[in-house]
């Protein structure tokens, strides 16, 4: 019988340090002597974290990747009939680079993009540069050196975890400088003319002419203002996106329905009585933009969680899958209305999916 | 009872307007019960009226709270039968049906259905919260009306978000963007159900359903902690049908569900 309450152990037995995809058990009942029962209180917010009470086994079950390092605490509490004693058992997420090119990405809409805010500048004039944010691929801009004004409505610095960059030209290096935030940029990152994608193949980021960088920043860094200097030989830039990262949704394995159409939205056919008929095109029509469709698995809170962010941020950027598709990253919404969500079959184990439509604006 | 199941209960009566003030005063608090999540409230000791037109007593079987910053709750009655309770501090997961963990913290939003341990009786209720920086989006006290086991008598289940009230803005060239309008509704839920009644009567749920065409939904709360909402049923027609041939095997229904 126990004559005092619970004690825990203390220092570094309440420690662990977990890297991502590392599975593992942590006997709790083993750090706290004289405790009849041991739950846990806050803290296990997580699904790949489970507490069994009566074994008193905390499992990690392959931890996600996190960009920077990540301290979870969960709070224990250890009674007997003599009282009872919280104990915090402190975990550390090893940092990584967050969310890979092989999958969807879906940022919150670039604050850059911001229709006519007028963000971006040459750098050390108040000349606005419209070409780089119109997702327009008719119209560029041949300078070299910009300022891109990253504050938010109350001039608070705004995060920033990869940059996406359309042009033309070669030899195409950059170098971003962040201030007023958190974080240092980078210098001369050559624009890759290949990337490997998940089946392990050589995709030429060179499409139509184009070429294309989606490059996720060592870390996430905060700025309220980003020098963006560019040089290459017939240097043409046609897009910069500065992106904050929302939502990854595994492309190769978690969707059951995925399909892209490329829609004509200003063009007409015209068609005479004798039956020839001809297509025509508004003037100054947009080029034909990206329309899809995608039936998507995904389980239990994510569901709620992925909706939500969806009503948050209709409007976005996207990135279909870049190490397959690298001009297919633009600014992008979300076209429906209704997002049906429902299980795979009968058997609920086996899954559920929702499905949502994402367009180019 | 169980919370793997979709239940169905009674238009909750604290959602009726007036219902709700800071306790001992007559301050109406209105942030709980406007199913807005962009609205909350701090108090931390509310009364609710819970007598009916006839100042007798209603019952509750169950409280659903959505909060942020909530570290525990205490609940008292007057005027009828039945024990309240004190320090109920929100769990952070609960099992699905198959045993999985489900967080019910959602969106930032924390989640507590509770069933009470058994029925209570009041013509008055207090509730008192604790917690740092506290933020009560949503409260109902609920009385059940119905249970249907969403685990196996369901052949149809599907639940859309609906924007109700967003339009796209297309320029004549093409150029496309999502609109909401200013102070739009949230996206609102919207299911279709398909299910069997072999054993119990089809026609008291029908029965059911004809009283309360307003009601509160929990669709299964040990997976999707966060679709707890006052709902109705929007369809003017709900079909029924044999399973098959031989009648004895039961009957399904279709009806919908849409979050108010």
């Amino acid at each position: 019988m126990a004559l005092k309450p619970p004690t825990w152990q203390t220092g570094s037995a309440l420690k662990r340090t977990i890297n991502a995809g590392e599975t593992a058990q942590v006997n709790v009942g083993a750090l706290v002597t004289d405790a009849d029962k041991i739950e846990e209180i806050f803290g296990l917010q997580f699904r790949w974290m489970e507490y069994n009470e009566s074994t008193k086994i905390l499992i990690l079950r392959e931890a996600p990747i996190v960009r920077a390092d990540t301290v979870i605490r969960i709070r224990f509490l250890a009674r007997n009939e003599d009282g009872e004693t919280p104990g915090d058992y402190v975990i550390t997420l090893k940092g990584s680079v967050l969310a890979s090119l092989h999958n969807s990405l879906f940022f919150e809409e670039p604050l850059n993009y911001e229709p006519e805010s007028g963000r971006v500048t040459r750098r050390g004039t108040t000349i606005v540069v419209t070409e780089l944010t119109d997702n327009d691929y008719t119209t560029f801009s041949p300078h070299t050196d910009f300022n891109i004004n990253m504050a938010d409505a109350q001039g608070n610095p705004t995060a920033i975890d990869y940059i996406f960059i359309k042009a033309k030209g070669s030899n195409i290096v950059y170098s971003i400088t962040p201030t007023g935030g958190r974080g240092s940029g980078f210098t001369n990152r050559q624009m890759p003319e290949k990337i490997k994608n998940i089946s392990g193949g050589e995709v030429s980021t060179i499409v139509n002419g184009f070429t294309h960088d989606l490059y996720p920043l060592p870390e996430r860094i905060t700025a309220s203002s980003v020098r963006l200097q560019i040089s290459g030989t017939n240097l043409q830039i046609y897009a910069v996106m500065l992106l904050k990262l929302g939502w990854e949704l595994e492309a190769n394995n978690k969707f059951t329905d995925m399909r892209f159409e490329k829609v004509d939205r200003a063009g007409k056919l015209d068609d005479s009585p004798d039956g020839a008929i001809e297509r025509v095109h508004v003037l100054g029509a947009e080029r034909f933009k990206w329309e899809a469709q995608y039936t998507v698995i995904v389980e239990g809170s994510d569901v709620d969680e992925f909706m939500d962010w969806t009503e948050a941020n209709l409007n976005f950027g996207f990135a279909r899958e870049f190490s397959r598709h690298p001009a297919d990253v633009y600014p992008a919404f979300f076209p429906t209305f209704e997002m049906p969500n429902g299980y795979i079959g009968l058997v609920k184990s086996v899954g559920e999916t929702i499905q949502f439509g994402v367009a180019e604006q | 009872m169980t919370l793997h199941s979709s239940l169905f209960f009674k238009n909750p009566i604290n959602y009726i307007p007036g219902r709700v003030t800071r306790h001992n005063t007559s301050i109406l608090i209105v942030e709980m019960t406007d199913n807005n999540y962009r609205t909350y409230s701090n108090e931390r000791d509310i009364a609710i009226n819970m007598a009916d037109a006839q100042d007798n007593p209603t019952r509750i079987t169950h409280i659903f709270i959505k909060a942020i910053n909530l570290d525990s709750y205490a609940f008292t009655l007057s005027g009828g039968s039945g024990q309240g309770f004190t320090g109920r501090t929100l769990p952070t997961t609960l099992q699905n049906y198959e045993g999985r963990n489900s967080r019910t913290t959602v969106s930032g939003f924390q989640h507590d259905l509770y069933e009470l341990p058994s029925a209570v009786t009041a013509t008055s209720a207090r509730l008192q919260f604790t917690g740092t920086n506290l933020q009560i989006h949503a409260l109902m006290l609920l009385d059940i009306g119905w249970e249907i086991n969403a685990n196996t008598r369901f052949t149809q289940i599907e639940f859309n978000k609906v924007d109700r009230t967003g339009s796209l803005r297309q320029n004549p060239t093409g150029r496309t963007r999502r609109n909401s309008p200013f102070a739009g509704t949230r996206f609102k839920w919207e299911g279709l159900y398909n299910c069997q009644f072999r054993q119990e009567s089809l026609a008291a749920f029908q029965a059911w359903m004809e009283e309360n065409t307003n009601f509160a939904f929990a669709q299964e709360y040990s997976r999707y902690p966060a679709r707890v909402f006052p709902a109705t049923f929007p369809a003017l027609r709900t079909s029924s049908g044999y399973l098959g041939l031989v009648k004895s095997n039961g009957e399904w229904t279709q009806f919908r569900v849409a979050e108010r």
